[in-house]
């Protein structure tokens, strides 16, 4: 479905419970926790919308359709924020650092959400090549870390804030295959709503 | 299908959720898409439990 609509349209990371040495880190279970997901594999879109997965038939029409449908729901949904950042990676030192510097933007007047708003990151990496036991060998979307998130206090349409993450890269981290997730999401008492989402990669080396 | 997809369908005990976000099954192949407009990025998190 990301081939077909493009990572402009459709922004995806995956949070592993198994592959413990490799894939699996603790603050996944933040979002399990966060979305009471009584079961796996789930596809979460927007934040609103629970899916369960399919049989492991790569022609299973069924799961694609239900998955086109609930995306398809959400992308004409207006942005109520706009993300835009830098991204850079400090390869100078060791290890390597990236950096982080957002500016979320209100598009819309933000005090119609009841409950709070934040902001979150969250640093995956894609073209892995790992045998997994099952037979995998390609993994994208492997979520590494998860950052620290923070409260979105402007409301009025145009205002704006700045928000700045910075993160140690494991050595086994491929840089050109890092992509770090931004996103608001409506906390409850709010409805778990993703109000605006972005997907920032390093500058090509030169 | 896909080269791809024909890897995917070589393994065993994979997730299909992870498939279908990544591409679709053949039978829908050379049905263009309607992109959505205007251009929206949708956040899809994706629990998995590979073996």
């Amino acid at each position: 479905m990301q081939q077909e609509y493009g990572r402009d349209h459709i922004l995806v990371v995956a949070y592993h419970d198994n592959l413990d040495s490799y894939f699996r880190i603790s603050q996944n279970r933040q979002r399990d926790a966060y979305y009471n997901r009584p079961y796996r594999p789930v596809a979460v879109f927007d934040g609103l919308e629970l899916l369960q997965g399919g049989n492991g038939n790569p022609n299973d029409v069924n799961t694609y359709n239900r998955y086109l449908a609930a995306y398809l729901r959400r992308a004409n949904v207006p942005n109520r924020v706009s993300i835009t950042s830098t991204f850079t990676l400090d390869a100078s030192t060791t290890p390597r650092r990236a950096t982080l510097i957002a500016e979320v933007e209100a598009l819309t007047d933000l005090s119609q959400f009841n409950g709070p708003l934040r902001v979150r990151f969250v640093l995956y990496e894609d073209n892995i090549n790992f045998r997994a036991p099952n037979g995998e060998t390609h993994f994208d979307w492997v979520v590494r870390v998860i950052l620290p998130d923070a409260d979105l206090t402007i409301r009025q349409p145009e205002e704006s804030t700045m928000l700045t993450r910075s993160v140690e890269l494991n050595p086994q981290w491929v840089a050109q295959n890092l992509g770090m997730a931004v996103f608001v999401q409506h906390d409850p008492p709010g409805n778990k709503e993703v109000l605006g989402a972005a997907d920032f990669h390093f500058p090509p080396a030169n | 299908m896909t080269k791809k997809a024909y890897h995917w369908s070589r393994a065993l005990g994979f997730l299909a959720a992870a498939m279908m976000l990544g591409s679709a099954p053949a039978s829908t192949h050379g049905a263009p898409p309607t992109l959505p407009s205007p251009s929206r990025l949708v956040l899809i998190e994706q629990f998995t439990s590979t073996n």
